[in-house]
């Protein structure tokens, strides 16, 4: 009776297990989605913005100024794609880690030795921003 | 008209470097990683070096010191542009030679103002 149910509950382990995997490589495949759209976005916005600030540029007039700060504020805006590309590399970085933590869980016996199972690698994220404000300037 | 070498694994980013520095009246020349960035400023002399710190093959710190150890770079403004803003990493960079920290995103007139300011 008791090794049934230790059998059923290894047995629902296991999917919750698998479901881990299917979830957590769907996740991977929508990061990358989502960073191929980032890097189109970046691509397109860059261009337009450099195609407007030269033609407001050749005019010479009173918006000159107006343009310049909203030009500044895309340069500020546009550096989006490299934060979000390190938050993706870095969120692929934690799936591996819960992907290679998953597999122990799945096939090492849970009377091994420590040794087999390692210790899971500290994660320092590289991005703290929740925003795209500017950020700090120091001299050394 | 001086020169700055800017180094950043995101092309985004390095665009909108070069553009903000051309404008400002700078030769920009660029870089995908600290070896690139290495070899390009071995070939030429450039007044001042803006480099990320997280890149492959190698990282900015490890650009600085490498910087610094050739006699041409000895007194070169190298400033580190990057998404890493903890006051130990701060210190790594001061301790290995770099001029300044800036921390992404930039914004442009500030960043000009501190180019301006450095390269005297």
């Amino acid at each position: 009776m008791h090794t049934n149910a230790s059998e059923n509950a290894r047995e629902a382990a296991q999917v919750w297990a698998n479901a881990c995997h299917a979830q957590l490589s769907e996740a991977e495949c929508d990061m990358h989605r989502l960073e191929t759209l980032i890097t189109q976005t970046a691509q397109t916005l860059s261009a337009s913005f450099q195609t407007i600030e030269k033609r407001w540029k050749d005019r010479k007039d009173e918006g000159e100024m107006l343009v310049d700060e909203e030009v500044g504020r895309a340069v500020t805006a546009l550096q989006f794609h490299d934060l979000a590309t390190q938050l993706l590399g870095h969120a692929r970085k934690r799936i591996a880690v819960a992907e290679e933590g998953l597999k122990k869980l799945t096939v090492l016996p849970l009377t091994g030795s420590a040794a087999e199972w390692g210790v899971p690698p500290e994660l320092v994220a590289p991005v703290g921003h929740a925003n795209l404000e500017t950020g700090t300037v120091e001299l050394f | 008209m001086q020169s700055i070498l800017a180094v950043d694994d995101s092309a985004s980013m390095r665009q909108m470097v070069a553009f903000t520095l051309k404008a400002a009246g700078f030769n920009v020349l660029e870089a995908a990683d600290g070896q690139e960035g290495l070899e390009k400023a071995r070939g030429q002399n450039v007044n001042l070096v803006l480099t990320d710190q997280n890149m492959p093959r190698m990282d900015g710190l490890s650009l600085v010191r490498n910087l610094r150890g050739l006699a041409q770079y000895k007194h070169v403004p190298i400033l580190i542009l990057t998404t890493e803003s903890s006051d130990a990493m701060k210190a790594q960079g001061k301790a290995a030679g770099a001029t300044g920290w800036l921390v992404k995103p930039f914004d442009p007139n500030r960043l000009v103002d501190v180019v301006r300011k450095v390269i005297g």
